[in-house]
C-alpha cells in the first residue's frame, strides 16, 4: 500500500537467511508490511502503528498473518487476476500453476518459491503484491513523524506491532530512543515471550505496553501456541515490578480461553503483581483476517467460525471490573495520560 | 474507576421529537430529487405565483421595470391561496398548497419550457402555456442572448467547461437584511423609505440653480423607492392575511388548545413583520416570512444565508432567559427551530432537470451558519446556537444544512451537540475555520473596506462562501458559478477539441500535446484553456448581472438593506462588498493528473506523450497495465510532498489567474473549490484523465478532497495534505472525510474526534465536514471495492480495511451498523 522503494535488494535477502536462524541474532533488521496512521485501538489517542514483520510464535487466530514470516511474502489478489498466465511463465522455479484445468486462478507454491519477485514484476494487473518492505530507518521515523500534531491534541503517539517487536531487539530500541528523543508517547505490542533482559532495556523507553495473554493454563497454551506461558508470566512480573504501564491484551478465542476458570486465574495472576496493570483489552473473535490467509495461500485454522459478539464477552467485562481491573472490549481508550 | 463519559450522558442531550412536531414530519411533503425526478408523488408545480405576476406584467405595460416588478409581487401576495396546517404554530408558504413549488417564469425561457414537457407542469397546462409565451421575449435569457454569438452561447450553455450562467439559471444567494425586519419592522422601514422619497422629490423641484447630472440621478432613485413601498406594504397585507385566516379557523375551532395556538398565531402575524418583534415567537416567523419573500416569492434565491444564533438571540434571550415577552421554556425554543426545520423541509424550487440532478437527495441548497465570534472577537456561541443543533439532532432532516464556525476558544458543550449531529451520519454542521475565514474576507474585499468587526459578523452565503451580514454591509445578492479544470486540463492534451463529450473545437489551440518537451509545456497549454473558460464565465456573470439590475429587480429585498435605501439602489446593483467567487472543480483530479504524467512521462520516462494522447483517446482501452501505473502515481491527500506541492502550485496558480478577470464592479474573483453533487453529474462530460480516471467515472468529491478510492493513509494524512494549500488565496476549500460509525458511536467517539478536530483548526484548514459511514455507503463499497479502499472499519478491537474482508465479515459487519442505528 506504500510508495516506499526498496533501498537494498541485497539486505533483503541478507535479512532472509537470518530469519531463518533467527533465534540468537539481536540485530535483526525487520522487514516492514505497513505504517498505519490514524490508528485509536492500540494505545492512547491517535497513534501511528508500525508493524514489523516477524514473529516467534504461530497463534492460529492471529490477525496479521502476513506478519508472522519475518520474510517477503506475495498476496495473491484474485478478483484483479486476469488469467494470463504471465507469472506461470516467468517463475523460474516452476513455482506457480493453474489451481486446476479450469484456469480459475492462480496456486504459488510457497515452498518451491523463493521470492525473487518476477511474478509481482510481470503481473500487468498488480494482481500480485509484495508484502513486506525493507524500510531505511529514517524513512520510519519521517513518516512516523507526520501525524505529531496528531498526537499532541490527542495525547497519542506510536505503537511498535507486527508480528513482534521482541523478535527485532536491537532495531525496535533503537526505533524507540529515537521517538522518545523527539518526545513522542511510545507504545509497545508483545507477547513478552523473549529474554528478560531483552524486555527490561526496551522497557526504558517505551511508554506503555499491551502485553498480551492469551491463557493462563499452560497446556492448552502450549497445545495451541507450541510454548507454554512460562516465560510469558513471569516477563510480567518483572515488567511490573519495575513500574513498567501495562495493558494487558487477551483476545477471546472460541473453545480456547473464554471460560470462568482462565478469567479467574487471571485475576488472581494480575493481583498478585508487585504493581497494578492498567487495564485488561478484551479482543473478541474475529474473522476479519480470512482473506488475508488466501491471498497468502495460508490455512486458516478458524475458517467459517462466527464472529463473536461483543455480548458474548460482557461477562468477562463484568468478571473483571467486579474484581476492580479496568476493562474495555475493543481496547479504544481515547485521548487519555498514561 | 470508571468514569462518565459522554456516552452516559447523550440521551439528556438530545430528546425526541414532541408529538407536534412529528406529527408534521409524518405529513411532510419532501421536494428531494433522485436522479434528476421528484421523488415524491404529487410534487409539481403550482401555477398561482405566475399567473398573479403575469397578470399583473399585461396591466403594467409602459411602466418602469422595477414598478412592474414591485406591482406583480403585491399581485402574487394579495391573491395567493394560503393556508395553515394542523399543528402548525410556524405559518407560511410559498404556493397554493404543500405539495407545489412556484414558477420562475421571469429567468429563462428554457426552464419554463423543461417545466412544460415534464410531469411537473402546473394542472392548468394550457394557462402555463400562454404564460410561457408571453414571458419568451421578457425573460433574462433571451435578452442575454441578444449580446452573444453562436459559439459563445454553445460555450456557455453546453455545460462542458462551465455551468450553464446565471441568465439561464436565475441562481443567486442573497443574504437579506432579517436585523432591519426585527428591529425596525416594515413600518419602519417604510417610514424611512417614505422620507427618503420626499427628500428627493423636494430636492429635485426645489433644485436652484439646476444641477443635471446630480439632479437626473434621482428619477431613478425615486422608482426605485416607490417600488420598494409598493413591496413592503403587500408583504405587510399579507402577513395580516395569515393573520385573519388564524383568526378564522380559532373560530371554528372545538378543541380549546388549539384554539389558543391558532390566536396566538394571528396574533404574531398581525405584528411581524410589520413591527418590530418582540420575543422568540415573532422572529421565528418574521424570519421565515422574510426568507419566503427574499428567496421565493419575490424572485428565486438559494441558501439560507444568515447569521442566525447571533440573530435571533436578543428575542430568545427576552423569551427563554429573562421571561419578558412571549415567554417560553427552552424546551418550546427547541421545538420552535425543530419546526422552523420542517417547515424548510417543505421548501422546495422548481429547477431544470440539471439542477435536480446536481441537488441530488435535497430540494435545494439551505445553509445556514451558527457559532464564531462576536464583531469585539469574544466568543459568540450562546445556548442557542447548541438549541439550534440539537434542534438538527432531534428532528433528524436532512435539511436545512447547518455551518458552524470554529474558533480558537469554541465551547466544548456547542462541540458536543455538533458532535450529535455528525455520528448520527446527519453530514452536518459542516465546520469552517473562524479564525483562517476572517482574515481572509478583510483581504479579499481590498484595502480597508471591510472591517475586521464587520468580518466577524460573516456567515456563509450558500455552502462555502463567506459574506458579512447585518442591516448594512453585506451584498443583497452574491452569486456564483462553476467551472471545470478537469475539462482544461483535458482539451489542453488535444490542441482544444474536446472529443470526449462536444465534439467540437471548445478550447483554443494550444498545440500538438505530443509534441510537448516539458512538464512546463504542458502547464503552459493548461494555463490558455483555464484563462479562456474562466474570461467567459466572468464575462457571462457580468452579463447576467447587468441584466438582471434593468429587469428582474428585487425591491422588497432592497428595502431591508440600509445602504439601498439610503442610496435608491436595487439590491442586485450593490456594489460596495462585492463578493465574487467561481466554484473552481475538479483540481484534485487535475493535481493527481499533472503529478503522474511529471512523474511516468517526464521523469521516469516509462511513456511518451504520444502513448498518453493515444490511452486517452482510448479511454485506456487496451491500455489497463498502463492506466493503472497512472492511476499508481503519487496521489493527493497522502501527506506525499511530491504531488502536495504541484497540487499547491495549481491552487495558486489557479487562483491568481482567476483573480486576472475584473467583474462590472472592480472586484477580483477568487476561486471556491467545491462540487455540490456536479462531480458525479460531470463524469459523463469529461473524457479520460491521466490520473487514471476512466470517461464517465466521477470527479473528486469536494474541494481538496482526494480522488475516491485514493487516500491510503487516512484521515490524519488527509489533513496534512491539506495543510500544504494558501487558504488566502481561496475563497474556501471543501473538504470531506469518511468516518467509522462504531468509532464515532463509542465511549472514545467523541474525545477522539474532539482531538481531531483541534489539529484540524491548529493546521489552518479552510473546511471539513463528516460522512459517517452508514450501512448504504458499507454495501456500496461490497459492490464497489475500488471505490472504497480507504474505508476503514472497526470490529471490536481489530480495524481492517472493509475491502479486505471477506463477503461473510463484510455481511457481518453491516448488519451491525444497521442494527445499531436503528437502536
Ligand atoms: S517470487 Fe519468484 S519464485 Fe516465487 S513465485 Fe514469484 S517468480 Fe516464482
Ligand atoms: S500474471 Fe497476474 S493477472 Fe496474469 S495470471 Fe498471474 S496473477 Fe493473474
Amino acid at each position: 500500500m506504500f510508495f516506499f522503494e526498496l533501498i537494498n535488494t541485497n539486505a533483503v535477502r541478507i535479512n532472509q537467511r537470518l530469519g531463518k536462524k533467527m533465534e540468537k541474532e539481536k540485530d535483526r533488521v525487520p522487514l516492514i508490511t505497513e505504517i498505519q496512521r490514524y490508528c485509536i485501538s492500540d494505545g492512547p489517542g491517535i497513534r501511528t502503528l508500525i508493524f514489523l514483520k516477524g514473529c516467534s510464535l504461530d497463534c492460529p487466530w492471529c490477525h496479521n498473518p502476513e506478519c508472522k514470516s519475518p520474510e517477503i511474502d506475495i498476496y495473491y489478489h484474485e478478483d484483479k487476476c486476469q488469467k494470463c498466465g504471465k507469472c506461470i511463465e516467468i517463475c523460474p522455479q516452476r513455482a506457480i500453476s493453474w489451481l486446476s484445468s479450469k484456469k480459475e486462478a492462480i496456486l504459488r507454491d510457497r515452498e518451491k518459491c523463493s521470492k525473487c519477485l518476477k511474478c509481482v514484476e510481470s503481473c500487468p494487473l498488480k494482481a500480485l503484491e509484495k508484502v513486506g518492505q525493507a524500510l531505511a530507518f529514517d524513512r520510519i521515523i519521517d513518516e512516523a513523524l507526520r501525524d505529531r500534531a496528531f498526537y499532541e491534541t490527542s495525547r497519542g503517539g506510536i505503537t511498535l506491532s507486527g508480528g513482534e517487536p521482541l523478535f527485532f531487539p536491537e532495531y525496535s530500541l533503537k526505533l524507540l530512543k529515537k521517538f522518545k528523543a523527539e518526545m513522542i508517547h511510545t507504545a509497545v505490542e508483545t507477547s513478552g515471550s523473549y529474554k528478560w533482559e531483552i524486555l527490561e532495556e526496551i522497557a526504558e523507553y517505551t511508554d506503555l505496553f499491551l502485553y498480551d495473554i492469551k491463557c493462563m493454563d499452560p497446556t492448552m497454551h502450549k497445545r495451541f501456541i507450541g510454548v507454554d506461558n512460562k516465560l510469558i508470566l513471569n516477563n510480567l512480573r518483572k515488567l511490573s515490578a519495575v513500574k513498567a504501564n501495562i495493558r494487558i491484551r487477551v483476545p477471546v478465542i472460541p473453545r480456547f480461553n473464554n471460560n470462568k476458570e482462565n478469567f479467574e486465574l487471571l485475576v488472581d495472576y494480575l493481583q498478585s503483581l508487585e504493581n497494578p496493570v492498567l487495564a485488561v483489552d478484551l479482543l473478541p473473535f474475529h474473522n476479519s483476517a480470512e482473506k488475508k490467509y488466501i491471498q497468502l495461500g495460508l490455512n486458516y485454522a478458524y475458517k467459517g467460525e462466527p464472529f463473536m459478539e461483543k455480548k458474548e464477552v460482557e461477562w468477562i467485562k463484568d468478571f473483571l471490573e467486579k474484581n476492580n481491573i479496568t476493562t474495555t472490549i475493543g481496547g479504544i481508550i481515547g485521548p487519555e495520560e498514561v | 474507576m470508571k468514569d462518565i463519559t459522554y456516552k452516559d450522558k447523550q440521551d439528556e442531550l438530545i430528546k425526541p421529537l414532541t408529538e407536534r412536531a412529528r406529527k408534521l414530519k409524518d405529513s411532510l411533503w419532501w421536494k428531494h430529487t433522485r436522479g434528476g425526478e421528484y421523488v415524491e408523488k404529487g410534487v409539481k408545480a403550482g401555477i398561482e405565483r405566475s399567473r398573479y405576476m403575469t397578470q399583473s406584467f399585461k396591466e403594467t405595460d409602459g411602466e418602469e421595470w422595477v414598478i412592474r416588478r414591485a406591482k406583480a409581487l403585491a399581485n402574487v401576495l394579495d391573491n395567493m391561496t394560503i393556508f395553515i396546517k394542523d399543528h402548525e404554530l410556524l405559518v407560511g408558504d410559498h404556493a397554493e398548497k404543500p405539495n407545489l413549488i412556484p414558477i420562475y417564469q421571469e429567468s429563462n425561457y428554457f426552464l419554463n419550457i423543461d417545466i412544460l414537457k415534464s410531469p411537473y407542469c402546473p394542472d392548468e397546462k394550457e394557462e402555463f402555456r400562454e404564460i410561457t409565451e408571453w414571458w419568451k421575449p421578457h425573460t433574462i435569457q433571451t435578452k442575454a442572448e441578444e449580446y452573444i454569438d453562436k459559439d459563445e452561447k454553445a460555450l456557455q450553455n453546453n455545460n462542458a467547461s462551465m455551468e450553464s450562467p446565471g441568465y439561464v439559471t436565475g441562481y443567486s444567494s442573497p443574504t437579506p437584511a432579517y436585523e432591519s425586519v426585527f428591529e425596525d419592522g416594515l413600518e419602519g422601514r417604510i417610514k424611512r423609505i417614505e422620507g427618503k422619497l420626499k427628500e428627493a422629490q423636494d430636492e429635485f423641484l426645489h433644485q436652484n440653480p439646476w444641477n443635471g447630472p446630480e439632479a437626473m440621478t434621482l428619477p431613478k432613485k425615486m422608482d426605485e423607492w416607490k417600488a420598494m413601498l409598493i413591496a413592503d406594504k403587500a408583504v405587510i397585507r399579507w402577513a395580516k392575511r395569515y393573520a385573519r385566516l388564524a383568526r378564522y379557523m380559532a373560530e371554528e375551532e372545538k378543541d380549546p388548545k388549539r384554539k389558543e395556538e391558532l390566536l396566538m398565531i394571528a396574533d404574531v402575524c398581525n405584528h411581524v413583520p410589520a413591527k418590530p418583534c418582540r420575543g422568540f415567537r415573532d422572529a421565528v416567523q418574521a424570519q421565515w416570512f422574510t426568507y419566503l419573500l427574499c428567496q421565493s416569492l419575490e424572485r428565486y434565491g438559494s441558501g439560507m444565508s444568515c447569521k442566525m444564533d447571533t440573530m435571533w438571540w436578543p428575542y430568545y434571550k427576552r423569551s427563554v432567559i429573562d421571561k419578558s415577552e412571549q415567554p417560553m421554556t427552552r424546551e418550546e425554543a427547541v421545538e420552535l427551530v425543530v419546526l422552523h426545520r420542517l417547515k424548510v423541509s417543505e421548501h422546495g424550487v422548481v429547477k431544470s432537470r440539471l439542477y435536480r440532478e446536481i441537488h441530488a437527495g435535497a430540494n435545494d441548497l439551505f445553509i445556514i451558519t451558527i457559532g464564531g465570534v462576536n464583531p469585539d472577537g469574544s466568543n459568540a456561541c450562546t445556548d442557542l446556537t447548541n438549541i439550534i443543533l440539537e434542534a438538527a439532532a432531534t428532528a433528524m432532516t436532512t435539511e436545512p444544512s447547518l455551518g458552524l464556525r470554529w474558533h480558537k476558544n469554541i465551547p466544548e458543550l456547542t462541540v458536543r451537540y455538533a458532535f450529535e449531529c455528525i455520528k448520527r451520519g446527519l453530514g452536518f454542521p459542516s465546520i469552517k475555520n473562524d479564525d483562517t475565514a476572517i482574515p481572509s474576507l478583510v483581504e479579499g474585499f481590498g484595502s480597508g473596506k471591510l472591517s475586521v468587526q464587520d468580518a466577524r459578523r460573516w456567515a456563509l452565503c450558500l455552502c462555502m462562501s463567506p459574506g458579512p451580514t447585518g442591516r448594512h454591509g453585506g451584498l443583497r445578492t452574491r452569486w456564483a458559478c462553476s467551472s471545470y479544470t478537469a475539462k482544461c486540463l483535458e482539451l489542453s492534451l488535444s490542441d482544444g477539441y474536446d472529443h470526449s463529450y462536444t465534439d467540437s473545437q471548445l478550447g483554443p489551440h494550444t498545440g500538438d500535446p505530443t509534441k510537448f518537451k516539458t512538464f512546463d509545456d504542458l502547464l503552459q497549454a493548461y494555463k490558455i484553456q483555464y484563462q479562456h473558460v474562466h474570461s467567459a464565465i466572468t464575462r457571462a456573470r457580468d452579463l447576467s448581472r447587468y441584466l438582471e439590475a434593468k429587469f428582474y429587480q428585487s425591491p422588497f429585498l432592497s428595502s431591508l438593506d440600509d445602504e439601498c435605501v439610503e442610496r435608491g439602489l436595487d439590491g442586485i446593483e450593490w456594489d460596495e462588498f462585492c463578493n465574487p467567487w467561481f466554484n473552481v472543480m475538479d483540481e484534485v483530479v487535475v493535481a493527481d493528473s499533472l503529478a503522474a504524467v511529471k512523474k511516468l512521462v517526464f521523469e521516469d520516462k516509462k511513456y511518451t506523450m504520444q502513448q498518453l494522447v493515444e490511452a486517452l483517446r482510448a479511454n485506456w482501452d487496451g491500455y489497463e497495465e498502463m492506466r493503472l501505473d497512472f492511476w499508481n502515481a503519487p496521489k493527493w491527500g497522502n501527506d506525499d510532498d511530491y504531488v502536495d506541492e504541484i497540487a499547491a502550485n495549481l491552487y495558486r496558480y489557479n487562483s491568481l489567474e482567476l483573480q486576472q478577470n475584473t467583474n462590472l464592479f472592480g472586484a477580483h474573483p477568487k476561486p471556491l473549490p467545491q462540487h455540490v453533487a456536479i462531480y458525479w453529474t460531470l463524469g459523463p462530460r469529461i473524457g479520460a484523465t491521466p490520473n487514471g480516471r476512466r470517461h464517465g467515472e466521477v470527479l473528486d468529491d469536494g474541494g481538496n478532497s482526494p480522488y475516491i478510492g485514493c487516500d491510503k493513509k487516512g484521515p490524519t494524512a488527509v489533513l496534512n495534505s491539506c495543510a500544504k494549500l494558501d487558504y488566502s488565496l481561496q475563497k474556501g476549500v471543501l473538504l470531506n472525510q469518511k468516518l467509522d460509525h462504531n468509532v464515532m458511536n463509542s465511549d472514545k467517539g467523541f474525545p477522539l474526534w474532539y482531538a481531531y478536530m483541534k489539529t484540524w483548526h491548529k493546521l489552518g484548514i479552510d473546511h471539513v465536514q463528516f460522512n459517517v459511514c452508514d450501512h448504504e455507503q458499507l454495501r456500496d463499497a461490497q459492490k464497489h471495492p475500488e471505490k472504497y479502499p480507504d474505508l476503514i472499519v472497526r470490529v471490536a478491537g481489530y480495524s481492517a480495511r472493509f475491502v479486505d474482508l471477506s463477503v461473510y465479515a463484510q455481511d457481518t459487519i453491516i448488519a451491525r451498523t444497521e442494527q445499531e442505528l436503528a437502536g
